[in-house]
């Protein structure tokens, strides 16, 4: 057995005897294999398996109040349970905190997601129902390991606006685990913040199932990390839905992120916009796949899929695949993948206007980056630092 | 005329790019007060000139000297430039996505400022100044809340290049095609606005192809470029008899082939 082998099992068998759940079932992917042939694992297996325990908030003190119409839940003292934010309006009547069920996925992120414990939020919306849902986890202490499992059920015409915040000191470990079913009709509106330091690691992972005529929206904003691998997935169970993916991913250092989505319609006339960016600097290391299936019960669909990089360093890295699998045959189905550095002339026209070079730069750094965080959803649209100084 | 300042002063003005050669050996003096046009084929080093004194890094001057307000340039960031009054409105001014054209009106505005003595603008002093400049240009304050230029028509952005001249009051302002991509109307709107900002204590450089510009801003200097120099000078008449009799006169007259290979714009 190699010696990283040996070292996957040893951070598993840790992870076993702190948690003693379902962890033996569960194995780290070889690099070899072609989902994780790009992604470096070290950070994960860096963290301590056993010093990884749940915790409590940070104070929220400091957080501004709730809007009037909205629910906002942080984590409970034990770091296993959420609790309503001082402020805050009470949940629904159907809402439920405990004993949720992971559904059918698949994937790293969904099966260590399932060997430990974490808060958990079941909630079911009647038809044409609304709410507005705000989740701010900020475990307090560092080695925090954070197992969010929130589950939505949304009946016909119901809406959700859910902003999810995360905020993870070094040397923890974040498994936010999102599942939806969304019903004709229904609409899904997600923002999610997804901060962490240098040392922490992010293994995120959704499964959202529509019905036809039901809508999902979805931007996500990473930022920090040492590694952030993100599996969205997507079913559009009969076609006929409409799916919007935004990704941002802002990296220094020697940060990774890595974002797999898998986007699949079986029934016609589904549409998809997905866009992904990543600002990539120092020696960070940025991975896209999206994969689209298209097979022959989802003529007509509409999906176009678009990968941008700015890479702003000679020492930083971009992988980036676009995987469209498309069998029928009356689709327009549209792919594209772009790696840039910043671009002199824009640069020039700038500076011509007198701005300097930094400020310039900064400029278009933040010109980048506000294409997608435009699109966060009001709910989480102050969370990104230059709110306000958006163009539309 | 003669007893104004000189602004900006090229001394057998040498430049590349990529190792080649494109302006060899430009003469041109600008005093207060002044407009001046250069006119030139495709390729004759017009755009080059203009790029050159507004300091754009991919060009090197291999020889003589930009001198502005008897100050030596060549040395000097593009910024630097900009903020001593150095204004370049572009031939094709660059689409810049999530880059609010308000917020980079009004952080270019007080980076000039700043080198004028002058306070800065906050938001809401700013909206106020921009008022009165928004009206000169006709433009439709809409487009102050899109990405800068991003899907602008050809005379939205040429409007906001005079828009941005109005805002910066430059000292020398130079004009790269800007008549070019655009109708009647908008033509007369920036025309209009050109003139309403040129003044006894700046300097305008005209580059254009066409005498319809000239109908509409009279310079008071007509200089004909071809092969990196400035091959001939005159007076507004000198644009009707280049209109006539277009370019090839010039370059005998010169004792230039016209079959020369031409450099790059």
């Amino acid at each position: 057995m190699s010696s990283a082998v040996l070292e996957r099992q040893s951070w598993l068998d840790g992870l076993r005897a702190s948690h003693g759940l379902g962890a033996a079932e569960l194995t780290l992917p070889p690099s070899r294999q072609e989902d994780w042939r790009f992604t470096d694992l070290a950070p994960l297996l860096q963290l301590d398996p056993r010093g990884l325990k749940p915790c409590g908030s940070a104070s929220s003190a400091a957080w501004p109040e709730p809007l009037a119409d909205v629910v906002r839940l942080q984590l409970g003292a034990d770091g296993l349970s959420f609790c309503l934010a001082p402020g805050s309006q009470p949940l629904p009547d159907d809402a439920v905190l405990t004993g949720v069920e992971p559904g059918q996925a698949s994937g790293l992120p969904c099966r260590l997601h399932a060997s430990v414990p974490g808060p958990q939020l079941q909630l079911a919306l009647a038809a044409n129902a609304r709410l507005r849902l705000e989740l701010w986890l900020q475990p307090e202490a560092a080695q925090a390991l954070l197992a969010p499992r929130l589950r939505f059920l949304l009946a016909d015409n119901a809406e959700l606006e859910l902003a999810l915040r995360i905020s993870s000191s070094a040397s923890s470990l974040c498994l936010p685990w999102i599942e939806a079913e969304l019903a004709t009709g229904a609409n899904l509106v997600e923002g999610q913040w997804l901060q962490g330091d240098e040392g922490a690691v992010l293994m995120a992972g959704s499964s959202i199932r529509q019905q036809p005529g039901s809508s999902y929206s979805r931007t996500a904003v990473v930022q920090g990390w040492a590694l952030a691998r993100q599996e969205p997935q997507l079913l559009q169970s009969a076609g006929g839905a409409e799916t919007c993916l935004r990704d941002l991913a802002v990296l220094n250092g020697t940060a990774i992120a890595d974002l797999h989505s898998l986007v699949r319609f079986d029934g016609p006339d589904g549409r998809l916009d997905q866009l992904q960016k990543a600002l990539v600097d120092g020696r960070s290391h940025s991975i896209f796949n999206g994969t689209v299936q298209v097979p022959r019960a989802a003529q007509g669909t509409d999906a176009a899929q678009l990968s941008r990089h700015l890479l702003l360093s000679e020492q930083a890295w971009v992988d980036t695949k676009p995987e469209l699998e498309i069998v029928a045959d009356d689709v327009r189905c549209s792919h594209g993948a772009t790696v840039s550095s910043l671009a002199d002339e824009e640069l020039f026209y700038l500076r011509s206007r007198g701005i300097d070079r930094p400020a310039a730069t900064e400029l278009l750094r933040r010109g980048f980056c506000l294409e997608v965080l435009n699109q966060l959803p009001p709910l989480a649209a102050g969370w990104h630092p230059w709110q306000g100084s958006s163009a539309r | 005329m003669s007893e104004s300042p000189v602004l900006l002063e090229i001394t057998d003005l040498r430049a590349s790019v990529a190792d080649q050669e494109i302006l060899c050996g430009v003469n041109l003096t600008v005093r207060a007060g002044e407009i001046h046009a250069v006119m030139g084929r495709n390729g004759s080093g017009k755009s080059t000139l203009s790029k050159v004194i507004a300091g754009h890094p991919s060009y090197t001057i291999t020889g003589g000297s930009v001198r502005f307000r008897g100050q030596d340039i060549d040395e000097l960031a593009p910024e630097e430039r900009s903020r001593a009054g150095v204004f370049l409105g572009f031939q094709y001014p660059v689409e810049i996505p999530g880059v609010s054209n308000l917020e980079f009106l009004r952080v270019s505005t007080n980076a000039r400022r700043q080198a004028q003595d002058l306070e800065e603008l906050d938001t809401f002093s700013f909206e106020e100044h921009l008022q009165q400049r928004l009206e000169l240009v006709q433009m439709d304050p809409s487009f102050l809340e899109r990405s800068l230029n991003e899907g602008f028509s050809g005379g939205e952005k040429k409007r906001n290049e005079i828009l941005q001249m109005a805002l910066l009051e430059p000292v020398v302002a130079i004009l790269d095609e800007t008549d070019s991509g655009l109708d009647i109307d908008a033509l007369r709107i920036v025309a209009e606005g050109v003139n309403h900002l040129a003044g006894p204590d700046n300097a305008t450089l005209l580059i254009t192809h066409y005498q319809r510009l000239l109908d509409a801003i009279t310079p008071q200097f007509v200089h004909v470029m071809a092969h990196g120099r400035i091959l001939r000078t005159g007076g507004p008449e000198l644009a009707l008899e280049l209109e006539r009799r277009g370019y090839d006169w010039v370059d005998a007259e010169a004792g230039i082939s016209s079959r020369s290979p031409e450099v790059m714009a």
